[in-house]
């Protein structure tokens, strides 16, 4: 029982750092319609960056990921503006080119930074008893409680803004926002620059307990894909409710089966939902 | 004043050709009609004034200015708003939304509270004012014709372009409809270019009517003109001396 409750609560922080990363894919997908293969690199660079910051410049913490956030949003928009703009109106060239940019990207990391494991100084130190029942580590505590807020933050901006609302509009039905007076080639730039530092929030909030290596940006990029199919393609909620399904059934499965099987869970729950409804938990379009 | 001028406008789709040298004028606070047989290139001609489509050779002048390459979020912001003959609300936003969307750009310098004023504002007059917090795709028809309606007008737009706003309503419908046209068309001084196929709405609010056929402008004329044209009886009831021969 102890046990089960250890497991879940690492369930929901990683959920939770998994639904962060994967709103960003579900704001990509849903205005650009574009699958972003490099998302996870993203969340590799603010992992970076936010180490090196701190370690080589001698910032503080917060200073150091604040500056990660703003590059990640900088490289993202770069990205959109050289790479994905010339490729509107075809989904099969922006997948090629971020696949590419992916690999190029990862040998990147590990000519600059090398092959071993780096990581950012904890933001706390310490544990807290959980329950009265098991000790759990503050950091991972502040994580899920930066990334749950984050979440939020985001969900209200789309949701209570005129930018969010404009946003919105977009993703769901594009020539008429333009229509009505939206530049949508100025809100694809502006979401894509979202998106990535979507991906880089995760990076931020899960770096000081699990170090980045060069190559483990795929492995987040297809986790977010995996979320985002789940929860629906166009819906945001969707997102974040399959982000905690993935986290949890992650969790119970390395624990109660097998952790070699880790990534093989998300997968079988994946096609369970897809088996049963096509356009995913919370989503009305199937995405073609 | 010349509002909107349009200069041998062309566009073909492949083989067919969906507008063929189409020249036409529509003057500031007329309301012109523009009818013809299904497939005659009425609602291509609407996305080419909107910029939804770029037309392959001609002109489009809007308010003097040469607006034919000009990307649709541009041509919006000038002052020409649209609305379709298949609605299209963004069906998971209430109306206010809606609305909201489009006063967002347009009315951008305004606070928040001033730009949700102007939004009931505009609900209200099209005459949705208790369903500002519904979401749009749970309308029915003629209501989603309402906030289309609303929604083009949060564009603050001097030509109005509408498309069969009056299509598939039923005939108490349709007089209510005429009704708010016009009103809407004095309230906001708007110039309009409207699609329909109800004649009764068309012969008795339009100042002046275009008729197209197979992307060709033949007739043009006032409302009692242009019913008696040979030409116009030709292209809707077919050539009787063609059929007898």
């Amino acid at each position: 029982m102890v046990d089960l409750l250890l497991y879940l609560t690492n369930g929901i922080v990683m959920g939770t750092s998994y639904a962060l990363c994967a709103l960003g894919v579900a704001l990509v997908v849903g205005v650009m319609r574009v699958i972003n293969f490099a998302h996870g690199e993203f969340y590799v660079l603010a992992g970076y960056l936010s180490a090196t910051f701190a370690s080589a410049l001698h910032l503080g913490i917060f200073p150091s990921i604040a500056m990660s956030i703003l590059c990640v949003f900088f490289v993202g928009l770069v990205v959109e503006r050289f790479l994905i703009r010339p490729t509107y109106g075809n989904e099969m060239y922006s997948l090629i080119i971020t696949f590419i940019l992916y690999i190029i990207v990862e040998n990147l990391y590990l000519f600059i930074f090398g092959p071993y494991p780096q990581k950012p100084p904890n933001w706390v130190s310490g544990s807290q008893n959980l329950f009265g029942l098991f000790y759990y580590g503050n950091q991972r505590l502040v994580s899920f409680v930066t990334a749950a807020l984050l979440i939020s933050i985001f969900l209200v901006v789309l949701h209570k803004t005129w930018l969010g609302r404009v946003i919105r509009a977009v993703a769901i039905d594009r020539e008429m926002a333009s229509l009505l007076g939206v530049n949508p080639t100025r809100i694809n730039f502006f979401s894509f620059g979202l998106g990535c530092v979507l991906a880089g929030a995760a990076g931020i909030v899960l770096t000081p307990i699990f170090p980045v290596v060069p190559t483990v940006g795929v492995g987040i990029s297809l986790t977010a894909f995996v979320v985002v199919v789940l929860g629906g393609m166009d819906s945001f909620l969707g997102a974040v409710v399959g982000g905690l399904i993935l986290g949890i059934v992650e969790n119970l499965g390395v624990a109660y089966i097998s952790s070699g099987y880790k990534h093989l869970f998300g997968f079988v729950i994946l096609i369970l939902v897809l088996f049963l409804k096509p356009t995913g938990l919370f989503g009305h379009r199937q995405f073609q | 004043m010349l509002l909107l001028e349009l200069n041998e406008v062309s566009k073909s789709f492949g083989g067919v050709k969906a507008l063929e040298n189409v020249t036409a004028e529509v003057q500031e606070g007329e309301i012109v009609g523009l009818i013809g047989p299904n497939g005659a290139g009425k609602t291509t001609l609407f996305n080419v004034i909107a910029g939804v489509i770029k037309c392959d050779r001609g002109k489009v002048k809007f308010a003097g200015k040469d607006i034919t390459k000009y990307p649709t979020h541009k041509i919006s912001t000038l002052g020409i708003g649209r609305t379709f003959q298949i609605v299209r609300p963004f069906a998971t936003m209430s109306c206010l939304e809606n609305v909201l969307v489009a006063l967002s750009i347009s009315e951008k310098s305004r606070s928040k509270n001033e730009r949700i004023e102007k939004a009931q504002e505009l609900l209200e007059t099209v005459g949705l004012a208790e369903k500002e917090q519904t979401p749009a795709g749970n309308l029915n028809l003629i209501d989603k014709k309402r906030l289309e309606l609303a929604r083009a007008l949060a564009t603050n737009p001097r030509l109005l372009l509408l498309d069969e706003v009056i299509g598939g309503l039923n005939s108490y419908e349709v007089g209510e409809a005429i009704a708010l046209i016009d009103k809407l068309r004095k309230n906001f001084k708007l110039t309009i270019l409207w699609i329909e196929h109800v004649m009764k709405a068309i012969m008795q609010l339009s100042d002046r009517i275009l008729v197209l056929d197979q992307g060709k402008l033949i007739c043009e004329g006032t409302p009692e003109e242009v019913s008696h044209d040979a030409r116009v009886i030709r292209a809707y009831l077919g050539d009787s001396s063609a059929s007898s021969s």
